[in-house]
């Protein structure tokens, strides 16, 4: 077991909370039902309970293609069908989805990191906009993490790339959910 | 000249016809009428048309999913294993019920769709009638499969399985057959699928097992009581192949032009097809529309049945040599074939309808 493993718990944790309480924001339920189930993966992997690299690397893929877009959209068009009916959030993630496997197929791997980027990105500008502190303490938390796994930041022994991006997507996560469940989605 | 290759779906062609010949025989004798020539004509060269698309088409599938089951595939699966085949298949049928869900119930998929439903009769000749636009949107339902590592070559095989499965539920020839009716697809239950009444509207949208729509109540059985009326509730008045594919998508884009608003051209899209702008969702009932069309009811003139059959026979060689001579056809010669089976069926088919239209207006 390693620090990954760890992590990745902590994520899954966070991700099994907000899941449970935002029973009224389908889309929502979705991206962080992607990131659990990668977080889930991740520490399976980790714990070498049963590694499946591939699915796990899969599922990272969908939550970067698919479940940022879809987490950005819950928050920014908060009134929007996307953000309140299964079907329309559905439609979005399997189109997102779609774009994210054409983009893996023909080896565009920058794809994952440009869409969450900017995904992340705008929920930030929004949380400023709307002068929500809590929504922009998430998204800047989740901003952070993006920029520390890309720039691979490690604290050797202890903390590998992937630890900051698990701990700092669980912490902005949490954040927006709290936000959301203010605003009583 | 391009090198010929016997592939399975060349002997699938035979296989169709003798059906077809066998289930128009079988009604005469029983003194049944379950075909029409003009909409069987147009029937089976929508299905034509559809192979010279599709035939390309699923290189993109196929393609997608080989890269991403070569990528992702998690788990090794034994080809020699019952358990791999039968594994492969409930998983494929389980994703197709969602492809033909979201088929029906999402504007810009059902403008694919709609072609497979819109003939006024069901019979084997409308099992052939498949959509030519379909191919863009459906492999993304099958990642699943590749995800778990599936072998391409069960990918594909499995999906034959599925597709020719389904031709022999479009008969009305049989009737209801026990206890099978609660596993399987079988004619009885397709027969709600394809029909218009209200109660048939958005039902049984099962490939092999019908246990999904039992599942996930969309199941419904077929009424004695009360015939089923086949096809569209907004008739197409056209055989012409091509229109008949992209009819749907003109009214499309023609309602989201005429939204003032992103949202609800948006909606024309991703909604159901019942959306209106003014809220009113619900899909309309059938005493709504005209029982009686002269369209269908006309008769149709020597000329154009003769033309019809001609242009079936003709295209019905030129796919068997298109589809054996194609792996040897480099891609920009396979889309120029494909291109000019579409043009030459969009002509003969303004011609179908045309022929039609003056013997109406005589």
């Amino acid at each position: 077991m390693n620090s990954l493993a760890v992590t990745d718990s902590l994520l899954l944790l966070v991700t099994i909370v907000v899941f449970s309480g935002s029973k009224n924001s389908p889309s929502l339920r979705i991206s962080v039902a992607i990131f659990g189930a990668a977080a889930l993966l991740g520490v399976l992997r980790f714990t070498g309970l049963l590694p499946l690299p591939q699915m796990h690397s899969f599922f990272s893929g969908l939550g970067a293609t698919a479940a940022y877009p879809l987490l950005a959209a819950t928050f920014i068009w908060s009134g929007s069908v996307v953000a309140q009916r299964w079907r329309f959030a559905s439609i979005f993630f399997v189109i997102a989805g779609a774009f994210g496997l054409i983009a893996s197929a023909l080896e565009f791997a920058l794809w994952g990191n440009l869409v969450a980027l900017v995904s992340v990105t705008a929920l930030l500008i929004h949380g400023i906009r709307v002068r929500n502190v809590q929504a922009s303490m998430g998204a800047a938390a989740l901003l952070v993490a993006l920029i520390l796994f890309a720039s691979k930041a490690a604290l050797p022994p202890y903390l590998q790339p992937g630890d900051f991006l698990h701990v700092f997507m669980a912490l902005g996560l949490m954040l927006l959910s709290r936000k959301a469940s203010l605003a009583g989605g | 000249m391009p090198e010929f290759v016997l592939s399975p779906n060349i002997l699938v062609v035979p296989i169709l016809i003798v059906l077809i010949v066998l289930e128009f025989g079988l009604s005469r004798l029983m003194g049944r009428s379950v075909y029409s020539f003009q909409d069987s004509i147009t029937s089976i060269n929508i299905g034509i048309m559809s192979q010279f698309v599709n035939a390309t088409g699923a290189v993109i599938s196929a393609f997608m999913y080989a890269v991403i089951e070569m990528k992702y595939g998690t788990f090794e699966w034994n080809l020699a294993s019952p358990v791999t085949w039968i594994f492969a298949l409930l998983l494929y049928d389980f994703m197709y019920y969602w492809v033909h869900r979201t088929g029906h119930e999402v504007n810009m998929f059902w403008a694919a769709h709609i072609t497979h439903h819109s003939s006024d009769e069901f019979n084997f000749s409308t099992a052939l009638r498949q959509a030519s636009t379909g191919f863009y949107f459906k492999w993304v339902f099958y990642m699943p499969l590749a995800v778990l590592g599936i072998p391409v070559q069960v990918f594909v095989v499995v999906g034959l399985i599925d597709l020719l499965y389904q031709v022999w539920v479009h008969t009305r020839l049989v009737g209801r057959l026990g206890w099978v009716e609660y596993v399987l697809v079988t004619p009885s239950n397709h027969r709600v699928h394809h029909g218009k009444n209200d109660y048939c509207i958005d039902k049984n949208y099962g490939g092999i097992f019908c246990t999904w729509d039992r599942l996930f109540g969309t199941y419904a059985d077929e009424r004695v009581e009360e015939p089923i009326v086949y096809g569209l509730k907004k008739k197409l008045h056209s055989w012409n192949p091509v229109w008949s594919n992209l009819h749907y998508w003109s009214e499309m884009f023609k309602k989201a032009g005429e939204q003032d608003n992103w949202r609800n051209k948006l909606m024309c899209f991703f909604a159901e097809p019942a959306w209106s702008a003014d809220g009113n969702s619900a899909p309309k009932p059938l005493a709504q529309f005209p029982a009686t069309d002269d369209f269908f009811a006309s008769r149709t003139p020597l000329r154009v049945k003769l033309s019809g059959l001609a242009m079936t026979l003709f295209s019905v060689g030129l796919l068997v040599f298109y589809l054996g001579s194609k792996q040897s056809m480099s891609a920009g010669l396979q889309i120029f074939c494909a291109t000019a089976a579409v043009c030459s069926f969009a002509f003969v088919g303004y011609f179908w309808t045309q022929g039609n239209k003056k013997e109406l207006q005589r």
